[in-house]
Order: structure tokens, then C-alpha cells, then sequence
């Protein structure tokens, strides 16, 4: 066969170029610690890696709506065991005035009956971030008025905590206190008619408002319960939410990102051999017979 | 007769080696030279004299001197070199597409979660001005990504153009010198030389046509060269017919009023103004324009901070495309009219409609999500160029090959040069020798024959 000196220079230049554009390749991909640099390199992983991603801003978007529904069910749940608290001191109040006959031990007891009564008005009326918490999705200047009339509305807030599942983050004054006519009794009513009683000294009114205090109690223990079950659940998906966080993330480097022992290991190999073409280069190319003859 | 014709004889011996050295310093000075086809000296013997013994020979001719050239392979060069060119400036293009993309970095996908994850914060705590801005902010740049990338493909579509305007240009001026060498080559050949330089000169330009706009070549009888693309003659004889490129967005390549199907670069080009971008183009627009309807409508269905119905969120023009997506002037200039709730009289927490519009990340319009169009988008989009690049890798290939199996017939090896000189310069040598020797024959014969005596 008979080879030029033009083809063999074209060759050579050839190689070493593809040799360099490999070389150049390595390091690029171990300079960026990425496997894909542009989307063409490896269409597939693209991509998986931009399916991986997206699911993984969802699942943070998750993970954010789960803190903040977290913060809001624990204030709501700390809230009601404070109303809860003071409905039992209602309720052993009750107790003891059945059985007095004392008109100032009365009138100390009504006194406190009317001092929780607007406890329990400033906790329906709590604000969190800047909008009530009691109050459905109304921003009302007072959730309950004076007279116990519920003022919000029945709005329920959701958080998106997962996949298609959602979870409700508030509770209305009027359910956890029954403000509205309904099958639980007003709490504000039943204090009044209490405190009007120890007024009266009705003994036999104060024994059926201790029915009435029941309800209400009752009313407020379910409300805590949906509360605290909503609670764990949002815990519980705050749990899956970063799992799945660790798992994508790994999934996506793994999809992406190099191998770094094996990146260098190229890296290494492509170097010698383009060290490999160049010395070839110099040894090969200078040769003629002119360097023979005489 | 008799001693006279060997001093003839070695005139001619002197005469071709001499022409020998001068071809191989010829072929040594042009061993670089882009085309050149390495010489060949054509020697004969003369036709010999009639003596009484019989015939004598007379010396050696220099027939002609040759050039060493294979149509069949100028014809694959040719034709690989227009599919390389066709193939490589279509991925080059497609590849430069792809990188004003910018996925997954810095590119539409990104700026879609970011909307959605606006949507979704505002939807957590609707009452608050920081959410709504940030849903304005997560709007200005989703569109000002995909007016971006819009533009950028504008830009290299215009590029493109005006590189396949030059390539016409640039192949029209190339076509005009063929024709001016089909007109000199059969002179200088009656002549009786031929005139291998200028046979280079146009062998050269048909390869570089060839790369251009994927054009075939055929030397005819008569010594002229037809020049061919997609079927009409571009040089007929001493006639050229020039190129037009027509306006965009046909980009139809016409020589004398026929269509010229183009290979090569500017084949390339064509294809990628007419095919390859218009197709990836469409996939944008059309999401512009579903986003736009979708987000439209949903936001439609919500209430602003002030109770008024939803109005529009983006704005999109058909008749403009992907480059007139655009955030709703109501909306830009005023945060209260974007819609977070569903239901009016609006309920300060009212952050339901916020959420409708980001559950869009996981809601399929038209059977897919807006990240799995903006997904299948970048795809078909990547597949293109790695499929292109592969095509283009292996046309290289074949071109390479070609031009290599070329050049082993048609370039110069030094050795072989030098051991033409080594072997034209020992003829030299000899036949001054013979002629010293049949001179100093002479010599005796003339000034020392009829001296006995003396």
C-alpha cells in the first residue's frame, strides 16, 4: 500500500485532536462533578434527572407545607388543652357550688366563672402570623363578640402534605366550642346561665349546668382529638417527606453526577494516552529517507 | 550513422532525466500544496533506426507527463465529504439550539417548579403581600426564560440564514471558475500539454463544492466539467448557472429557475431553518400557549384581595409565538388582582385557588404535565443532536476514509520523490558517461586515426 506524507500528517492530526477533545471531556466532567453537560450527552438521563428534580421541588414544597401545618396544629393544640384546662376548673367550680350555701362564696365563684369566660373569648380570639386562628379563613376583628356570637367562618385550611393527600390545619372557635345552634350546647351561654344561677343561687340550675359543662367538654375533647390525629399525620409525612427527599437526591446523583474514582481513573488514562500520541508523533513524523541518504 | 546516433541517443537519456528531476522537485516543492495530484513522467522509447544489421534504437521520449488521479475515487470523496458537511452543520446547529435551551440548569423547567412552589407558599399564607410577589417574580422569569430562549433561537435562526446567503455567495464564485477553467483546460490540451496544474485547480474547487452545497462532478470527453446538485447542472460547459436563496421561511435553493435540492453545508442550513428548528419552535409555542390558556383559566375561576373575579395572568400572542409570553399588565402593576381565593366575599385566608393553580405541577393538560412537556421537549430536542452527532461522527468518518484512500493515489510521498530523484540522477549520471565515452571514441577516431609514423 502506498501512504503519503499528507495522509499520514491528516492521521496524525486527526488522532491527537480526538485524543485532545477526550482528554478535554474527562476533565470537564471532573471539573463540574457532572456526567450530563448538555442535555444530548445522554438524553435518557436527562431526562430522569429533570423528572428527579421536579419531584424533588415537590416533595420540599411538601416538606415546607408539613412544617408550617406542624407549627399551626401545635399552637391550636396547645390552645385547646389551655381552654380544655379551664374548663375543668369550670367544672370543679360547678361542683362546689351545688353544695354551698354561702352567698359571697358564691359571688367569688361567680367572679372567677366570668374571669375564665374571657379566657376562653381571648383564646378563641388568637392570632397566629398575623391572622386569627380560630376563625376559619375570615380575618374578623373579634372571632367570638362579646355575647358569644362565632364571627369567622366555617373555612377549612389545607395543607398539601404528600401526593394527593391533604390535611385540614385549623379548627373554628364554633366547632371546638359549639358557639352556633347545634347539638353542643355554647360554651359562653352555658357560663352566663352559670354565673346567672350562682346569681339566683339556683343549686338545682347549677346541677344540670354540670350536664351542660359535660357536653361542652366533650365538644372540645373531640376537637382536640381530630387535632392531635391530624398532628400525627403531618409528623408522619414530614418522616416519609425527607426520606424521600435522601432517596431522590441519591437517585439523582447517581443519574448525574460522576464518579469520581472512575472520573479520575479516565481522566489518567486519557492523558497517557494523549502523552502516548504525542510522543508517537514525534517519533514518527520527522522520519524520511532524506534523513539516510548522503 | 554510426557514432553520431549514440551521442544522439544520450542526449535524449539527458534530456528525460533531467525532466524527471524537474517533475519530482515538482511534485517535492507541491508535496503540502491543498489538491495537488502528484506528477508522473511517461517515457517511451523512440522509434528505432533502420540500419543493415537491423533496427537500432534510438533514445528515449518523454511521452507525457501524467497526474495520478481516480475518478471513481474523486466521485466518493465528493460525495461523503457533501454528507459530512450536511450532517456536521446540522448537528453543529441543532447542538447550538440545544445550549440556548440551557436545561436542565438554567432553563424552563426550573423556572416551572419555581412557579408552582410561588403558588403553593401563597396559597399557605394568602393575606401575605411577600407571596404574591414572589408569584410575580416566579412569573417575570418563567416568562422572561421562555421569551429568552425564544430570542436566542431567533438570533441563531438569523445567523443561520445569513450563513447559508454566504455559502451561496462563496459557491456561486467557486461555479464561475470552473467555468472559466472548462474554457481554458481544452485549449491548453490542444496545445498538446496538459495542463495538470489547472486540472488540480479544478478538481479542488469540485471537492470544495462538494462540502459546500453537496454537488457531484463529471469530466466529460471533451475535457470540460459538469457540475451537478440535486439533479440540475450548475456548470454546464463554459456556463455557469448561479445559486439564489430564496426568502425565508422556504429558504428554496433555485439555480436558473430550477430547485436545487442542496446537500452539503448549505444543505445543512436549509434543513435546519426549514425542518429541525421549525419543529422544536412549535413545541414551544405550543406550551406558551397552553400555559397561558390553562393558567388563564384557573386563575379566571379565583377572586382577588379585593373580591373582583380572577383576570388574566399571562398574555400570549398566536400570531407573534413563544417570544410574546408575557405577565398580565393588571397583574404586574397591581399584586392584589392575582386571584389566591375561591370563593367571594374573600376570606382573608382564602388561599384555595393559589393552590388550584399549583396543583398544575402534578395536573396533566392534554395528557401530560407542563414539566413532562417541558421534559419530552428537551428530549426530543437532546435525541435530535446526539442522533445528528452520531451521523455526523460516522459521515466523517467515511469521509475521512475516502479522502484518505484518495490521497494514497493522488498526494506525494516524499521517499517515493527522492527515490525518483536518486534513480533520475544515476540516469543522468550514466548518460553523460556513454557520451564521454562515445566522445573520446570520436575523438581518437578524428585526431589520432592517419598519424603512423609521425
Amino acid at each position: 500500500m502506498r501512504v503519503t506524507n499528507e495522509q499520514m500528517l491528516g492521521n496524525t492530526l486527526r488522532r491527537l485532536s480526538s485524543r485532545l477533545g477526550q482528554y478535554e471531556r474527562a476533565q470537564s466532567q471532573l471539573a463540574s462533578g457532572r456526567r450530563i453537560l448538555t442535555p444530548s450527552d445522554d438524553p435518557g438521563g436527562t431526562v430522569r434527572a429533570l423528572s428527579l428534580r421536579a419531584d424533588e421541588r415537590s416533595r420540599e414544597q411538601e416538606a415546607r407545607n408539613a412544617g408550617d401545618a406542624h407549627s399551626r396544629l401545635q399552637i391550636v393544640d396547645a390552645q385547646l388543652s389551655a381552654a380544655s384546662e379551664r374548663l375543668q376548673r369550670v367544672n370543679d367550680l360547678a361542683v362546689g357550688a351545688a353544695s354551698t350555701k354561702n352567698d359571697s362564696e358564691r359571688a367569688a365563684i361567680k367572679a372567677e366563672v366570668l374571669a375564665i369566660r374571657e379566657e376562653l373569648r381571648g383564646i378563641a380570639n388568637t392570632r397566629y402570623r398575623g391572622a386569627p386562628l380560630f376563625a376559619g379563613m375570615a380575618d374578623p376583628a373579634e372571632v367570638v363578640a362579646a355575647d358569644g356570637t362565632y364571627q369567622g367562618d366555617a373555612g377549612a385550611i389545607e395543607r398539601r402534605i404528600g401526593e394527593g393527600e391533604t390535611v385540614r390545619v385549623n379548627i373554628t372557635a364554633d366547632e371546638a366550642f359549639g358557639l352556633s345552634a347545634g347539638g353542643s350546647p355554647n360554651v359562653f351561654a352555658v357560663l352566663d346561665q352559670f354565673a346567672a344561677q350562682l346569681d339566683a343561687g339556683d343549686t338545682a340550675g347549677v346541677a344540670a349546668t354540670l350536664g351542660s359543662l359535660e357536653q361542652v367538654r366533650g365538644t372540645l375533647g373531640r376537637s382536640q382529638s381530630v387535632v392531635g390525629a391530624a398532628a400525627n399525620r403531618v409528623e408522619s409525612a414530614r418522616q416519609r417527606a425527607s426520606d424521600t427527599l435522601l432517596n431522590l437526591r441519591a437517585e439523582r446523583a447517581e443519574v448525574e453526577d460522576v464518579d469520581m474514582a472512575e472520573a479520575i481513573m479516565t481522566l489518567q488514562t486519557q492523558q497517557v494516552a494523549y502523552e502516548a500520541t504525542l510522543s508517537a508523533m514525534s517519533r514518527a513524523l520527522p522520519q524520511s529517507l532524506v534523513n539516510f541518504l548522503r | 550513422m554510426g557514432n553520431f546516433v549514440s551521442l544522439h541517443t544520450s542526449l535524449t537519456a539527458l534530456r528525460a532525466s533531467q525532466t524527471g528531476l524537474d517533475t519530482a522537485s515538482h511534485n517535492v516543492a507541491n508535496a503540502h500544496t491543498p489538491g495537488y495530484t502528484r506528477q508522473r513522467l511517461e517515457l517511451r522509447a523512440n522509434a528505432p533506426h533502420q540500419t543493415s544489421i537491423g533496427l537500432l534504437g534510438a533514445g528515449v521520449d518523454v511521452a507525457q507527463i501524467t497526474r495520478s488521479r481516480d475518478d471513481f475515487l474523486d466521485r466518493r470523496v465528493r460525495g461523503a465529504a457533501g454528507d459530512a458537511a450536511y450532517q456536521g452543520a446540522r448537528a453543529e446547529l441543532l447542538g447550538r439550539t440545544e445550549a440556548i435551551l440551557a436545561e436542565p440548569d438554567q432553563g424552563v423547567s426550573g423556572e416551572l417548579s419555581a412557579l408552582w412552589d410561588a403558588f403553593e407558599d401563597l396559597s399557605l399564607e394568602p393575606a401575605e403581600p411577600a407571596g404574591r410577589q414572589q408569584v410575580l417574580a416566579a412569573l417575570g422569569s418563567l416568562t422572561s426564560r421562555v421569551r429568552a430562549v425564544d430570542a436566542g433561537w431567533d438570533a441563531l435562526a438569523a445567523d443561520t440564514a445569513d450563513g447559508a446567503a454566504e455559502t451561496v455567495r462563496e459557491a456561486n464564485h467557486l461555479l464561475a471558475r470552473v467555468a472559466e477553467l472548462n474554457a481554458d483546460i481544452p485549449v491548453a490540451s490542444v496545445r498538446g500539454t496538459a495542463p495538470n496544474d489547472l486540472m488540480d485547480e479544478r478538481d479542488l474547487l469540485a471537492d470544495k463544492l462538494a462540502a459546500l452545497v453537496g454537488a457531484g462532478a463529471v469530466v466529460g470527453a471533451d475535457g470540460t466539467m459538469t457540475v451537478t446538485a440535486g439533479g440540475v447542472d450548475l456548470v454546464d460547459g463554459v456556463v455557469a448557472s448561479a445559486l439564489v436563496l430564496g426568502a425565508g421561511p422556504a429558504y428554496a435553493v433555485t439555480a436558473g429557475g430550477a430547485a436545487v435540492d442542496a446537500g452539503g453545508r448549505l444543505g445543512g442550513r436549509v434543513a435546519y431553518l426549514t425542518g429541525d428548528l421549525a419543529a422544536h419552535r412549535t413545541a414551544l409555542d405550543s406550551l406558551a400557549a397552553d400555559l397561558t390558556a390553562e393558567l388563564n383559566t384557573r386563575h379566571a375561576a379565583g377572586f382577588d384581595a379585593g373580591g373582583a373575579g380572577g383576570g388574566a395572568l399571562l398574555t400570549y400572542d398566536p400570531s407573534v409565538g413563544a417570544g410574546s409570553l408575557d405577565v398580565a399588565p393588571a397583574v404586574a402593576a397591581d399584586l392584589d388582582r392575582l386571584a389566591a381565593a375561591a370563593a367571594t366575599p374573600v376570606a382573608a385566608q382564602d388561599g384555595r385557588n393559589a393552590r388550584n393553580l399549583a396543583d398544575l405541577r402534578d395536573a396533566a393538560v392534554g395528557g401530560l404535565t407542563f414539566d413532562g412537556r417541558v421534559r419530552r421537549m428537551t428530549v426530543a430536542l437532546a435525541g435530535d443532536v446526539a442522533a445528528l452527532r452520531r451521523s455526523a461522527d460516522a459521515a466523517e468518518g467515511l469521509q475521512v476514509a475516502a479522502s484518505g484512500a484518495r490521497s494514497n493515489v493522488t498526494a506525494v510521498s516524499i521517499d517515493e520523490e527522492l527515490v525518483s530523484v536518486v534513480q533520475y540522477q544515476r540516469s543522468l549520471e550514466a548518460a553523460s558517461r556513454v557520451m564521454t565515452a562515445v566522445d573520446q571514441a570520436l575523438d581518437v577516431l578524428i585526431n589520432r586515426t592517419g598519424l603512423v609514423g609521425r
